[in-house]
């Protein structure tokens, strides 16, 4: 399957999606959950604090990959992945 | 060489090229709104004259401080805040903690203005700490600081934009950095002379490059300042504390769990100011007790930081025996490694971190990215001179480009007329309002693009000029008295004023690219130039 050609339209239209707002909603999901798998280290708050400091490198690192991606469809594949991640993690938390 | 294939490097370059042209001039003004924040405490101290007192938590406020505490309701008296403005007038707040009319976490108390070296009282509010009146006397600098970081705009609305402006900052420069073939080369690249457009992109490629450092410090920084109150703190709290902030924040910031309230005398604070003093070689610039007149009172000095460093220090005291209890972290109450990088961003996003030498710096390099900004855009349009839609764009670099700082030098005249009469908050952002609204008129009314640079260029060189003989004029020091009382921001800020002005006005009047000949001015007949 993601060896399947796309249309440059279809690849232009998955590039959108996933380095716009998919982009954006694996960073925020990336840094909810960061928290709860995080060691706490030495004063309990590297947890808590790191992940509000890395969200705009988590967002760029999805960003650029969705560019740099030379099959839109694997990227859109992954993007999936990780944000299923993300939420099952926070989903374990409750 | 380039890191990526011919496909990919297409794409970085479209995503470089119209991130700039859709959000550049956005991108500017945050980016030239925020080099000039950077001096905001220099900007405070100008419009004002001068603080009245060079070290004001170092004149003895205890007996002041002492008297006022028995003046408010008690329960106000659970934490107390203590600082001081441009103009050296302390901000004194006895507060303890609720919820605000917009539903969010505030500090609600009194807050006392008392005037430097006298300590009387100025005024006397209370409610909310957000809801309070704003400080006339910080009318200027609070404005300009306000500007860049959320653009006046409604909470969180203004954050998400700047933000978004730090996502395309840093999108441009890692795209930049990626793209680049020749980086060494290009950090020496000596502008070429043979034609005013070429000698403007190897203009555009010197300064960029040399400032891709430095934009994705201020992007990354930028993103975290304007994203950790309004997504970060919020989405942190509510996966680990079901989304109480409050506790979240307690927790951060290392509160005790539990606080002996039994009262008790509080020990001298000009003391402690002065052994905070005394240890750091520094000014105290910041006051926080916690749980006045308990037992467990806690005296909290910060001071700026000790010679080499970076990060501010938070001395801590026991708030009834006095003694030194040690320095704190920012977050948490032991040393982390969370706490050393959130430590970093704050000075390394405002460049507080040297003096007046590392602002020096970060105005520059700042103004450096916003000549990066511009030119990529003025590149992008007179590539497409042919075109008319691109050339409408043309005249909105110079009508935003000169605009906002026309719109800045023209709310610190509202602020200097304004002021003696006591409306200064009001008409600093009237004067802002006009100011823009002039640069838009003219850039309506003018067609010619170079001629609407020239003209905008004057105007806000003029109003540079007027400011220092403004602010004397309506009744602030003047050179002879600032020197003799040791005063020198002000001054050092009307010579920049009045340079930079002079600078504007001869640049608007007679620009040229030294070295070219005039007919080598014409831009169409340099079209083939490379895309990128």
């Amino acid at each position: 399957m993601l060896s399947s050609p796309t249309t440059p339209r279809t690849a232009l239209i998955l590039r959108w999606i996933t380095a716009g707002p998919l982009a954006i909603i694996a960073a925020v999901l990336t840094m909810a959950s960061t928290p709860l798998w995080l060691p706490k280290g030495a004063a309990g708050v590297d947890h808590m604090i790191l992940p509000i400091i890395l969200f705009p490198a988590f967002w760029a690192i999805f960003f650029f990959y969705a560019l740099i991606e030379a099959r839109p469809i694997r990227a859109l594949v992954i993007f999936a992945v990780v944000m299923l991640a993300n939420a099952v993690v926070i989903y374990l938390q409750f | 060489m380039s890191m990526v294939d011919k496909a990919t490097s297409k794409r970085l370059l479209a995503v470089h090229g119209w991130s700039g042209v859709i959000l550049g001039l956005f991108l500017y003004v945050v980016v030239v709104t925020g080099a000039v924040a950077v001096m905001s405490h220099e900007i405070g101290e100008w419009s004002v004259s001068g603080a009245g007192t060079e070290a004001p938590l170092n004149q003895p406020l205890d007996a002041r401080i002492r008297q006022l505490a028995e003046t408010v309701d008690p329960k106000y008296r659970e934490d107390v805040s203590i600082f001081p403005n441009a103009a050296g007038t302390i901000q004194l707040f006895f507060h303890t903690h609720g919820t605000n009319s917009a539903g969010k976490p505030d500090d609600l108390g009194v807050r006392f203005m008392l005037a430097p070296k006298t300590l009387e009282v100025l005024a006397r509010d209370e409610g909310y700490g957000t809801e309070l009146p704003d400080d006339p006397q910080s009318a200027l600098d609070y404005f300009l600081s306000i500007l860049h970081i959320s653009l006046h705009a409604p909470d969180p609305v203004g954050l998400y934009l700047t933000g978004l402006a730090g996502f395309v900052m840093l999108a441009a420069v890692i795209s930049g950095i990626i793209l680049h073939k020749h980086l060494l080369r290009d950090l020496f690249v000596s502008p070429r002379l043979s034609s005013r457009l070429l000698n403007r992109r190897d203009r555009h490629i010197l300064a960029g490059s040399w400032s891709l450092p430095f934009g994705f410090l201020l992007a990354f920084t930028g993103t975290f300042f304007s994203f950790a109150g309004a997504i970060g703190l919020p989405i942190v709290a509510m996966v680990s504390f079901g989304g109480d902030q409050v506790k979240m924040l307690e927790t951060l910031v290392g509160v005790p769990a539990s606080v002996n309230k039994a009262p008790a005398v509080m020990a001298n604070l000009d003391t402690m100011f002065a052994d905070a003093s005394r240890r750091t070689g520094t000014k105290p610039e910041f006051v926080s007790i916690a749980h006045w007149g308990t037992a467990d009172a806690k005296v909290q000095v910060t001071t700026g930081p000790v010679e080499s460093e970076i990060k501010y220090n938070n001395l801590v005291f026991h708030g009834i025996s006095g003694q030194f209890e040690g320095v704190k972290p920012d977050l948490g109450t032991k040393p982390s490694l969370g706490n050393d990088i959130f430590g970093w961003m704050g000075p390394l996003h405002f460049g507080n971190f040297g003096g007046l030498l590392s602002k020096f710096v970060w105005v520059m390099l700042g103004l450096v990215t916003c000549y990066v900004t511009l030119t990529g855009l003025r590149l992008w349009v007179e590539r497409r001179a042919d075109d008319p839609v691109w050339q409408k764009l043309s005249r909105a670099i110079p009508t935003v480009g000169y605009g906002v700082p026309i719109g800045m030098a023209a709310s610190a005249v509202g602020f200097l007329v304004s002021f003696p009469k006591g409306d200064a908050v009001g008409w600093t952002a009237g004067g802002f309002l006009v100011g823009c609204a002039v640069a838009l008129l003219l850039g309506f009314v003018i067609g010619d693009r170079d001629r609407l640079g020239r003209i905008m260029s004057v105007l806000l060189g003029a109003l540079l000029v007027s400011l220092p003989f403004l602010r004397i004029s309506m009744g602030g020091a003047g050179w002879v008295d600032l020197s003799a009382t040791l005063r020198f921001v002000p001054i050092m800020l009307d010579v920049i004023l009045f340079a930079g002005g002079v600078f504007a006005i001869a640049a608007g009047l007679r620009w040229q690219v030294p070295g070219l000949r005039a007919s080598q001015l014409s831009v169409r007949e340099t079209t083939a130039v490379p895309a990128e």
